[in-house]
C-alpha cells in the first residue's frame, strides 16, 4: 500500500491512427501503463524506457489565459524551455537534457506526483518502419502523498520512441508540458465529486464538430 | 581512446547545431502556422505533407478531407503561451534527414466562450527544400 490510487489506461479515450496495427497500440498502452507506474512511485526505474542519446526537455505555460488556477510551480521553473520565454541558443541547449542518465536523474529532482489515469487521452500520432510516436494529454496532482494543497496540473507528454533489439520501446525525444488545469478540468475534480456528475463544457457549434463523436 | 573522445565531442557539438537549426525552423513555424490558421485556413494546405497524419480532439483526420475540415472549424483565435522544438535524429527516424518535433499549449478563443486551454504537437520533415507536417495532433484540455 503506496497510498496511490490504482493506475489503469485501459478505459480511456484514446485515439488510435487507423492504418496502425492494434498490437502495436496494446504495446504503446502497456508501455505507459508502467511508465506512469514508476513516475509515480519509482523514477529511477525509469532509466532503462530512456534511450542513451534521447532528447528531453520541459517546458511550463505558466499564465495561460485559459488556466483557472493559478498555483505558483515550485523550483522547476528554472528549468523550462518554453521558447516563447527562453532564447538564445546556449541557454536553449542547457535546459536539453541528453541521454537516459541525464533525463533520469533530473525527473528525480521533479516533484512527486500521483496522475489520474482516468483523465488521460492518448493519441497515437504517426509511425515509420522504425519509429514511432504517440502523446497524452491529462491530470496529475502534484507534491507529498500527505501533503495539503497539492496543486492539479495539466500536462502533455510527446513521446518519440525506437524498438530495442528485445521488442521493447526504448524512448529517444519527449517533451513535457506542464499547466494550471483550465475551469472545466477544475470543475470535474473538485465540484463534480459532491454531486451531480461534470457535464462538458459545450464544444462551439460546429456542423462539422456535430457529426465528430468522442471516440 | 582519442578517438572515443572525439566521437562524443563531436556527438555534442553534432547536437547542439542540428538543435539550432530546429530551433530556428520550428519558431518560425509555430508563428507561420497560427497565423494562418486563424486567419487563412484556405492557404494551410501548403504545410502538410500529402501523406500527413492528422488527429483532432481524438478523431483521425483523413488528408483528403482536412481542407473541408480545417476551413470550416468554427472561428477561433489562438494565443501561443508556450512551445518547444526538438530534432529527431535521423539515426532514429531513419529517413536520411533529422525531423523536427514541436509541442505547443495554449489558449484559444471561440465566439462567445471562455478561452480553452489546448496542446498541440507536430512533426515536421523535409521534402525537397521544404518543411512540411508529417503529424499534426490537437486536443482541448477539458
Amino acid at each position: 500500500e503506496n497510498g496511490y490510487k490504482p493506475f489503469s489506461l485501459s478505459f480511456q479515450s484514446h485515439c488510435k491512427l487507423k492504418c496502425l496495427d492494434q498490437n502495436v497500440f496494446d504495446l504503446i498502452v502497456n508501455f505507459l501503463q508502467q511508465y506512469f507506474n514508476c513516475y509515480d512511485s519509482n523514477r529511477e526505474e525509469l532509466l532503462a524506457a530512456y534511450h542513451k542519446s534521447a532528447l528531453f526537455s520541459l517546458s511550463l505555460n505558466v499564465n495561460s489565459q485559459a488556466s483557472f488556477s493559478n498555483q505558483k510551480f515550485g523550483s522547476y521553473f528554472k528549468d523550462s524551455r518554453n521558447q516563447i520565454y527562453v532564447t538564445g541558443n546556449e541557454k536553449l541547449f542547457k535546459l536539453l537534457h541528453s541521454g537516459n542518465l541525464d533525463i533520469v536523474s533530473f525527473l528525480s529532482k521533479m516533484p512527486k506526483t500521483e496522475h489520474d489515469s482516468s483523465s488521460f487521452k492518448l493519441d497515437s500520432c504517426f509511425f515509420l518502419p522504425n519509429m514511432i510516436s504517440f502523446s497524452i494529454t491529462g491530470l496529475l496532482k502534484e507534491g507529498e502523498p500527505d501533503q495539503k494543497n497539492r496543486p492539479l496540473r495539466s500536462f502533455q507528454r510527446v513521446f518519440v520512441c525506437v524498438p530495442t533489439q528485445t521488442g521493447q520501446m526504448s524512448i529517444v525525444n519527449e517533451q513535457y508540458t506542464i499547466s494550471n488545469p483550465s475551469k472545466s478540468q477544475t470543475k470535474g475534480k473538485i465540484e463534480a465529486t459532491t454531486s451531480e456528475p461534470m457535464v462538458p463544457e459545450v464544444a462551439p457549434i460546429d456542423p462539422v464538430l456535430a457529426q465528430i463523436s468522442d471516440p | 581512446m582519442a578517438s572515443a573522445v572525439t566521437d562524443s565531442n563531436n556527438d555534442l557539438e553534432r547536437v547542439r547545431e542540428i538543435s539550432k537549426m530546429a530551433n530556428e525552423y520550428g519558431s518560425e513555424f509555430v508563428n507561420k502556422f497560427y497565423t494562418t490558421l486563424d486567419n487563412k485556413r484556405h492557404e494551410l494546405g501548403k504545410y502538410y505533407a500529402d501523406d500527413a497524419k492528422i488527429i483532432w480532439n481524438g478523431n483521425e483526420i483523413d488528408i483528403q478531407n482536412r481542407q473541408n475540415f480545417q476551413v470550416e472549424l468554427a472561428d477561433c483565435t489562438h494565443s501561443i503561451e508556450c512551445f518547444d522544438v526538438h530534432p529527431i535524429f535521423n539515426d532514429f527516424n531513419q529517413t536520411g534527414h533529422y525531423m523536427i518535433l514541436v509541442s505547443v499549449s495554449g489558449s484559444v478563443k471561440y465566439k462567445g466562450h471562455e478561452p480553452k486551454l489546448f496542446y498541440q504537437n507536430f512533426i515536421l520533415k523535409a521534402i525537397e527544400t521544404k518543411w512540411k507536417i508529417a503529424s499534426d495532433c490537437y486536443r482541448f484540455a477539458e
